[in-house]
């Protein structure tokens, strides 16, 4: 194709789409009056974006403040853990007194939470010692009896049988 | 008296705006990449603009020249709003559902394939070197007027449009060998290896 021969056809080309253009344009008073109804849809239109736009926006803050307030909820205290499995040998009516050699390993659970919190405070190590020794069961007052200072006491040799009456000779042995 | 001028210079716009109208739907259509309904938006914008003197015509060009300009630079506002609110995709949807698909009758099929392949080719070329394209060859403007509707100066306008005429050639010289090599693969499968 020479240089001359491209111009006409891209000529022709372009008479072509012109014509096709000519069949589509639409009357000039349509153009010139149709502005209020077609600016009236488009209106419409962008309210209706608009308010996709809006719902939108509130579905996502909300979730978001669902998730906020997930984030922010107070961490199970170390107290409010369930105690550790405690393994007793023989039948559940066996009441022999439990060795520490008989405890299992606490489990995963409150092993976890531990070093957790020691990683997390460990300025309050001391604060948390003094806490746990301090630490007086709630069922402390009922271990108290009137025969308290009897049961804590040994006899002195210079004591009278009458002061030992009290005492069986198995005690004593 | 004054609203008497008013009145009659508005008519002289109106006759001078029908006369064009043609015309300045088709560079409409080319501003709007070829959507019609987009360009009867921007069309319609513009003889607003006109009517109510927001856009005055001040002499120192044609009219036609003045009007194209007008055309196209709000064809350039309404598209980049439409880009803001998004919206461009929900009405190409809902014109793709509204419009009718006119069936073209077997003897201008050939012409229909040729056009879907000038206009593929149209849309690949720059934005500058279609308008200058646009305005030399269909709207039959001189290359200093194209000049003046693009805003740019007449250096820039005449390079736009001799790269335009140079890739655009190149493209339907592409384009016309993978249509025949398409078109003989149809007619003719046992030929392909």
């Amino acid at each position: 194709m020479n240089q001359n021969g491209d111009e006409k056809r891209i000529q022709q080309l372009f008479r072509e789409m012109s014509r096709d253009d000519e069949l589509r344009t639409p009357a000039f008073s349509r153009v010139v009056h149709g502005a209020n109804s077609r600016s009236g849809a488009t209106r419409a239109g962008l309210s209706r974006s608009l308010a996709l736009t809006l719902a939108t926006l509130c579905v996502v803050a909300i979730t978001l403040a669902i998730g906020v307030l997930r984030y922010q909820a107070p961490v199970e205290p170390i107290s409010e853990l369930p105690p550790p499995a405690i393994d007793l040998p023989g039948t559940p009516t066996d009441i022999t007194p439990v060795t520490p050699e008989v405890i299992k390993p606490a489990s995963p659970r409150l092993t976890v939470a531990v070093s957790h919190v020691r990683h997390r405070k460990p300025v309050n190590d001391l604060a948390l010692a003094v806490k746990l020794s301090s630490w007086r069961s709630p069922t402390d007052s009922l271990l108290k009896s009137s025969s308290d200072d009897k049961l804590m006491s040994l006899p002195n040799l210079s004591d009278s049988l009458r002061t030992l009456r009290f005492y069986s000779l198995d005690e004593l042995n | 008296m004054n609203a008497e001028a008013s009145l009659m210079e508005i008519e002289d716009l109106r006759a001078q705006l029908e006369q064009h109208h043609s015309s300045s739907f088709g560079w409409a259509m080319g501003c709007c990449r070829r959507d019609a309904s987009e360009a009867e938006d921007v069309l319609h914008n513009v003889y607003v603009k006109v009517l109510e003197g927001k856009a005055r015509f001040n002499g120192a060009s044609s009219f036609k020249t003045w009007l194209f300009a007008v055309i196209r630079k709000t064809a350039s506002d309404q598209r980049r709003r439409n880009l803001l609110r998004g919206i461009i995709v929900m009405r190409a949807a809902e014109r793709s559902f509204s419009l009718p698909h006119p069936e073209r009758p077997d003897e201008s099929a050939y012409r229909g394939e040729v056009q879907t392949i000038f206009q593929h080719a149209l849309r690949r070329l720059s934005g500058r070197q279609r308008e200058a394209l646009e305005l030399v060859f269909y709207h039959e403007l001189s290359i200093e007027e194209a000049s003046a509707v693009m805003g740019v100066s007449l250096g820039s306008a005449r390079t736009h449009y001799e790269r335009g005429k140079k890739r655009l050639r190149e493209l339907l010289e592409e384009s016309e060998e993978l249509y025949e090599s398409e078109w003989g693969r149809k007619k003719n499968p046992a030929t392909v290896p």
